[in-house]
């Protein structure tokens, strides 16, 4: 009656290829967790650690929306946005400018996760060849939304698997954070769909 | 809130997005695409657990129906759909002078709807919409 949609992270393998697409409603809750690894596992190792005179950051997350079932004619007209609300002094989480190439033929946006595990990940502006730039998540709202472009054909989703362009996210945490879990945010997808 | 939309036409025949058996069972589901809008003359939106209309749109010539089910999903696996139904027309407006005017009615998961007159750039959920190419004037 409806297309059936998932949040959708990819991690591993190599640049172009990575080695799983992972489903975040498999996952916990929470069902999403920024470290300093890049696997999709659920749990406290490998955190973000804070450091005197040091800027620490998570491995980036190529994430994106994709059909996973259902019956209706297409979904385009997508955007992102979050709750607008930080975590708090020296902590933020950063979305690439650009939307990279995702689709059901290819996925050469792709850029495995780099860095240090247990210590930082790379900066997705100066490690991540499609960036350029990076704004703070809390910038899109419901009201100033950020566009997600589809690079499947018609730039549109009309078939299980089709899935938007990658938008890349990643933490950053300053000396002036405070420790410990950080409460879940709430991030949308917001799409049309006939 | 679930809803089904069915497209009535001039000569009273019609084409549900979703036809059930006897029994209450769907036993076909049909697609925006089937409508056949050169003889389309009303647009329904159906309360499924019902099969009730709760919206119905009456069109007139040189109006095109727009239908969408907006959705707004999160990370959390909570889900919010609106259905948008209404209709689009250029009008002439002086010896030269063109204008669109649309007539939009949002319906919300609680059953209320809300009527607007055009979108509405940025807003949460009168934000405009990419239109198909059966919907373009």
């Amino acid at each position: 009656m409806a297309a059936t949609v998932a949040w959708f992270f990819d991690f591993g393998g190599s640049d172009g290829t990575p080695g799983t697409q992972q489903d975040v409603s498999a996952l916990g809750p929470p069902r999403m967790r920024f470290k300093t690894n890049d696997d999709a596992t659920i749990d406290n190792v490998d955190p973000v650690p804070i450091i005197s005179g040091q800027t620490k950051r998570s491995y980036w997350k190529h994430v994106y929306l994709r059909v996973t079932g259902g019956t209706f004619t297409q979904i385009d007209n997508v955007k992102f946005y979050t709750d607008g609300t930080s975590w708090g002094t020296g902590i933020s989480a950063y979305i690439g400018d650009e939307n990279l190439t995702n689709n059901q033929g290819s996925q050469a946006g792709y850029e495995v996760g780099d860095g240090t595990p247990g210590d930082t990940g790379v900066e997705m502006v100066t490690g991540h060849t499609g960036i350029t730039a990076r704004t703070d998540t809390t910038t899109y709202t419901s009201g100033a939304v950020r566009d997600i472009t589809i690079s499947e054909p018609g730039a549109i989703l009309d078939a299980s698997g089709d899935r938007t362009n990658y938008v890349v996210i990643q933490l950053e945490v300053l000396d002036t954070a405070s420790p410990g879990n950080l409460d879940d945010r709430t991030w949308t997808f917001r799409y049309d769909e006939i | 809130m679930g809803f089904y939309w069915r497209a009535i036409y001039k000569d009273g025949s019609q084409l549900s997005q979703i036809e059930k058996n006897e029994k209450g069972e769907t036993v076909k589901e049909n697609l925006y695409p089937d409508i056949d809008r050169s003889r389309l003359t009303e647009f329904h939106l159906i309360y499924s657990a019902r099969d009730i209309p709760i919206v119905k749109i009456h069109l007139r010539p040189g109006q095109k129906l727009i239908a969408r089910r907006r959705t707004w999903n999160d990370w959390h696996g909570n889900s919010t759909v609106v259905w948008l139904i209404g209709w689009h027309q250029t009008i002439k407006v002086g010896w030269w002078k063109k204008r669109n005017i649309q007539m939009l009615a949002f319906v919300f998961p609680d059953g209320h709807i809300e009527i607007v007159d055009r979108f509405y750039k940025d807003h949460p959920v009168f934000d405009p919409l990419e239109k198909m190419r059966p919907e373009e004037l």
